[in-house]
């Protein structure tokens, strides 16, 4: 958590290997992603991170359920479509998931985002704001559903977020301003 | 720019050679008037020709085809010009050394000006070419004949004597095939009354009149078919050119949607903010159509000479810019305010409440403005600015071939993009990009068409041409003949013979008149084309040509040749002592016959009856003597024949061939073939690099499109890229998607192309040019294939490299 330019999402971006850091390293999944060549890193997101936007970003050409396979694509799996069928299932999808992102609510394409980010079992998610565009009827329904998973998948959940309701349910919340870590909070 | 710089060019063009023909229509003949006839003109003709028209405004001509030999007994086949009077009554000689001259300055000299061509050949000025056993000294190149725009093909160098000095030759002697014309000047007369008025004191339809006023509208006929061919490329590019700048500018538009809203929202008034919008937009239409008018003229001018300088013409000088000007704005305005403001009209259209609810997205826009939707208003506004600014692009028809084509090819993308989603591929990108292509699929369509139509006229010149040289290429490498010799009678070629190489060809022929058919006055339909070549000036007048009528002794076709219809000519005469004759099928429908239909003929005054039993076709790119009336030996036993020797002797032996038989037989006259193949396969060339020029600007213009359809797509393509690399997809697979996206959209709009360019040439060959179609030149194909290819890669390449490399952080600090 932290105010506007206190440097979450330059965080967000370090630890999904999109940005380098000028000096440091960062160990992720036992390894020091800062190291990796650009393909590398790419393949190391594909393999180990889930990623949830604030204004979801679901290719817009591909169906709900292309969306959610296109993790798994990337990877060659095989069984693509059986595993992304089964949680867009999960997220309450299923009678929709021919549909096109432009014909569902803004709740149910962060649902789409949440199962994509899901489908290849990572080890790491990072979301961005992911209820910031979102009601709170639909803010509650999305946390729920990445708590769930969360606990499933047994990922970690790395979260972004101004509401303090989001943070709330952390179990380990980090206060950052202007680029410094300003102290750590572990749920009682 | 380019769309309105095409529609100025053809304008401007359009305006000079008009002009051009306007001022020097009697350049086409030199004269007001022409009589001709393959007849001697005698006294009395002339005393009747000179109580119409003085003696110092007449101008006798005389040509034939002969050999010249020179200094080291080389024989070149010559059509020679003897010209006697006032000649040049309009235009001018043009010499190298000379300046201007008139032909009454060669009298009582031995002294010839000579076709440019010798130059290359060697020859210089005061070199001795002797022509019938006389030595002549050249005197001058002719860079420019007074006959400027009359473009013939001659088999042979042309070289201009006087008439005095050409009637001391055995030349002029009896049994010279001389064709005669005299040039008359008679200006400002009414053409159909002085007609009138020879007929009255010529009635003999031998002597047949031509006229300048005739040959001005042959030059505006064939000006109006430039200027409607070249309107219709221009037609297309505008259409292309127009389409790629209202995609820019809705993809524009798109972007900066949220403006718009927001400062409706904040009480901006529509039309204020309509204004805003179309102010700079109509200010960019101004200045593309003053700078496009600006880079036509200058363009024009320099096309101009170049085309004086290759072609020898003198064209008008520079047409009137103002008026191009004005039609570049007025087209450029009116095809542009119904296009620009009706995507205005649609962002206000979209409610300001979308600020506070529904969000803000190019699907807003797009959903209202599709490429289906873009293509129609730009056809539309196309077509409205044609008709209205009575531009040289005013031809319904031209719309509709447009129009037709788009459809067409929109049509065969619309199938090829079926098949495409039907593609399956187990690579994660590339079925993406199938997925990407089928979903975006009328912006796919309109890359596809507007590539496609580029391609489409590139393919179709170059398969014409081709197909057109391939012909002549075959003739020439099928051992055809590459030397005539001309005689005069049977006993001339019987001493010939023993010097003849083994596989020559005899062809023998007389003259003829048809002056009826089916028992009345021959009333043959001429191709409007054609009517001024003779004097069937207005309609009724009767046509009573000559004809070189064909007579053969067994029933062997000749090369090139193939029996439509009908059985054999050998056989007894029919009923009524008919004889039994094949047609060419073209000339019989030109004089209305089928088979089973008879005409009469006269030979040397005596008249025959022939019924038509075989119709042929001819392949008249064989390049050989061919013959539309074909009549079997027996039939015409006593008619004075002419012969024929038809040689195939090795290329680099044909000089020395003329010149031995020029030197036993100096009565003969030997053709060399080559120099008339030639002169088509330069014609040809020229015409074939016109057109890929033209084309080449289609193609610029397609490619106009395409890079405003890039442009257009680029935020999107750059979202779904970042978002991309972000979930895993590597730098090197997203080129893969540009290179197989390139690769896969120029392969369906070339083999659009192809599809439709195919059947269009075929037509164009088969029914406009009476040629066959071949695929002649699969190199060149594969070229166009390789360069439609490359164009779109290295487009689609350069506007999006940097899609690829940057880091997708963005992604969240957007947020």
């Amino acid at each position: 958590m932290g105010p506007s330019g206190s440097g979450k999402s330059t965080f967000l971006s370090l630890l999904a290997g999109l940005d380098l850091p000028t000096s440091g390293e960062i160990q992720l999944a036992g390894r020091d992603i800062a190291r990796l060549t650009e393909d590398e890193r790419a393949l190391f997101r594909a393999e180990n991170i889930g990623f949830i936007f604030q204004s979801f970003r679901l290719l817009p050409t591909l169906s709900v359920l292309e969306n959610v396979c296109v993790p798994l694509e990337i990877l060659g799996r095989h069984e693509a479509r059986r595993e992304a069928e089964a949680l867009v299932e999960r997220v309450g999808l299923g009678d929709r998931k021919h549909h096109s992102p432009q014909q569902l609510s803004g709740g149910e394409q962060q649902r789409v985002a949440v199962a994509r980010a899901f489908v290849t079992r990572p080890k790491i998610l990072l979301a961005d704001e992911p209820t910031g565009n979102l009601d709170s009827e639909n803010s509650a329904l999305i946390l729920k559903l990445l708590g769930d998973l969360q606990r499933d998948h047994r990922s970690t959940l790395l979260v972004v977020s101004h509401d303090p309701g989001v943070a709330a349910r952390a179990d380990v919340r980090l206060r950052l301003n202007k680029g410094r870590l300003l102290g750590e909070e572990q749920s009682t | 720019m380019i769309g309105i710089s095409g529609i100025v060019f053809v304008d401007l063009f359009a305006q000079r050679v008009s002009k051009t023909s306007e001022q020097d229509s009697r350049n086409f003949v030199s004269a007001d008037f022409i009589v001709r006839s393959w007849r001697d003109f005698d006294a009395d003709l002339l005393s009747k020709i000179r109580e119409l028209v003085p003696a110092q405004d007449q101008s006798w001509h005389q040509s034939l085809l002969a050999g010249a030999r020179d200094a080291n007994d080389s024989v070149l086949s010559i059509t020679l010009e003897a010209i006697e009077g006032g000649y040049p009554f309009y235009g001018k000689w043009k010499l190298e050394n000379e300046g201007t001259l008139r032909i009454e300055d060669l009298r009582g000299k031995q002294e010839v000006l000579v076709d440019p061509a010798l130059k290359s050949l060697g020859y210089r000025v005061g070199d001795t070419l002797e022509i019938g056993g006389i030595p002549f000294q050249i005197r001058d190149f002719v860079l420019e004949d007074p006959q400027s725009l009359n473009f013939m093909s001659f088999s042979a160098y042309r070289i201009w004597m006087h008439r005095s000095e050409f009637q001391k030759t055995p030349l002029a002697g009896p049994g010279s095939r001389i064709s005669n014309r005299l040039y008359l000047r008679k200006p400002g007369v009414d053409a159909k009354k002085f007609r009138e008025d020879f007929r009255r004191k010529v009635p003999d339809p031998n002597w047949r009149l031509r006229s300048a006023q005739q040959s001005n509208a042959q030059v505006q006929r064939t000006v109006g078919l430039l200027k409607s061919f070249l309107s219709f490329i221009a037609l297309c590019g505008t259409f292309l050119g127009l389409a790629g700048i209202f995609m820019i500018f809705v993809a524009d538009l798109r972007q900066r949607l949220p403006q718009f809203l927001t400062l409706r929202c904040l009480g901006v008034r529509e039309a204020e903010l309509k204004k805003a919008l179309l102010a700079p937009a109509l200010l960019s239409v101004v200045l593309a159509s003053l700078a496009g008018a600006s880079l036509s003229w200058w363009l024009e001018g320099r096309v101009a000479l170049l085309l004086e300088a290759k072609l020898g013409v003198t064209l008008a000088a520079s047409p009137n810019p103002l008026r191009s000007f004005l039609l570049a704005l007025s087209t450029g305005l009116l095809a542009s305010i119904p296009a620009l403001s009706t995507p205005i009209s649609r962002v206000m259209r979209i409610p300001v409440n979308r600020l506070f609810s529904g969000g803000i997205d190019a699907s807003l826009l797009q959903a209202n403005l599709s490429p289906r939707a873009l293509i129609m208003m730009t056809g539309v506004a196309l077509g409205l600015a044609t008709l209205l600014s009575g531009s040289v692009m005013l031809s319904a028809l031209n719309l509709l071939f447009v129009a037709g084509l788009i459809a067409l090819l929109w049509a065969i993308a619309r199938g090829a993009l079926g098949v495409v989603e039907k593609l399956r591929t187990k690579t994660f990108i590339l079925s993406y990009l199938v997925k990407s292509m089928a979903r975006q699929r009328e912006r796919s369509l309109l890359w596809l068409l507007s590539l496609g139509f580029g391609f489409f006229f590139l393919l179709l010149g170059l398969l014409v041409s081709q197909s057109l040289q391939k012909q002549l290429q075959v003739a020439d490498d099928t051992g055809g003949s590459n030397l005539v010799v001309m005689g005069s009678g049977p006993d001339d070629l019987s001493s010939l013979r023993p010097r003849l190489p083994t596989d020559h060809e005899q062809i023998a022929y007389f003259q003829a008149r048809i002056y009826a058919v089916n028992g009345a006055p021959i009333q043959e339909k001429v191709n409007e084309s054609e009517a001024s070549s003779d004097d069937a000036e207005g309609s009724g007048e009767m046509r009573v040509r000559e004809y070189f009528v064909n007579v053969r002794e067994n029933l062997e076709v000749y090369p090139g040749e193939k029996v439509v219809a009908g059985a054999d000519i050998f056989g007894p005469r029919l009923a009524g002592d008919v004889v039994r004759a094949s047609f060419e099928q073209g000339f019989a429908e030109r004089l209305g016959l089928k088979l089973g239909e008879s005409v009469q003929l006269e030979v040397a005054g005596i008249p025959l009856r022939a019924q038509i039993v075989s119709l042929r076709s001819v392949d008249w790119f064989q390049f050989r003597p061919n013959f539309f009336i074909s009549l079997a030996h027996e039939d015409v036993a006593g008619a004075p024949l002419t012969f024929l020797q038809l040689l195939r002797v090795p290329d680099t032996e044909i000089g020395s061939w003329q010149a031995s038989l020029i030197k036993s037989f100096p009565h003969l006259t030997t053709l060399d073939l080559r120099r008339g193949r030639d002169q088509i396969m330069n014609a040809l060339a020229r015409l074939s690099l016109s057109v890929q020029a033209a084309t080449a600007f289609l193609v610029a213009a397609s490619v106009l499109v395409l890079l405003s359809i890039f442009l257009a797509r680029r935020g999107e393509l750059k979202a779904e890229f970042t978002l991309l690399r972000c979930l895993g997809v590597r730098a090197p697979q997203l080129s893969l998607f540009l290179v197989a996206e390139s690769f896969l959209s120029a392969t369906l709009a070339w083999c659009g192309a192809f599809v439709c360019a195919v059947p269009a040439a075929w037509a164009l060959l088969r029914f406009g040019l009476k040629a066959g179609f071949s695929f002649s030149s699969p190199g060149l194909l594969a070229a166009s294939f390789a360069l439609c290819i490359a164009l779109v890669l290295v487009s689609n390449v350069l506007l999006n490299r940097r899609l690829m490399t940057t880091a997708p952080q963005e992604l969240f600090s957007e947020d």
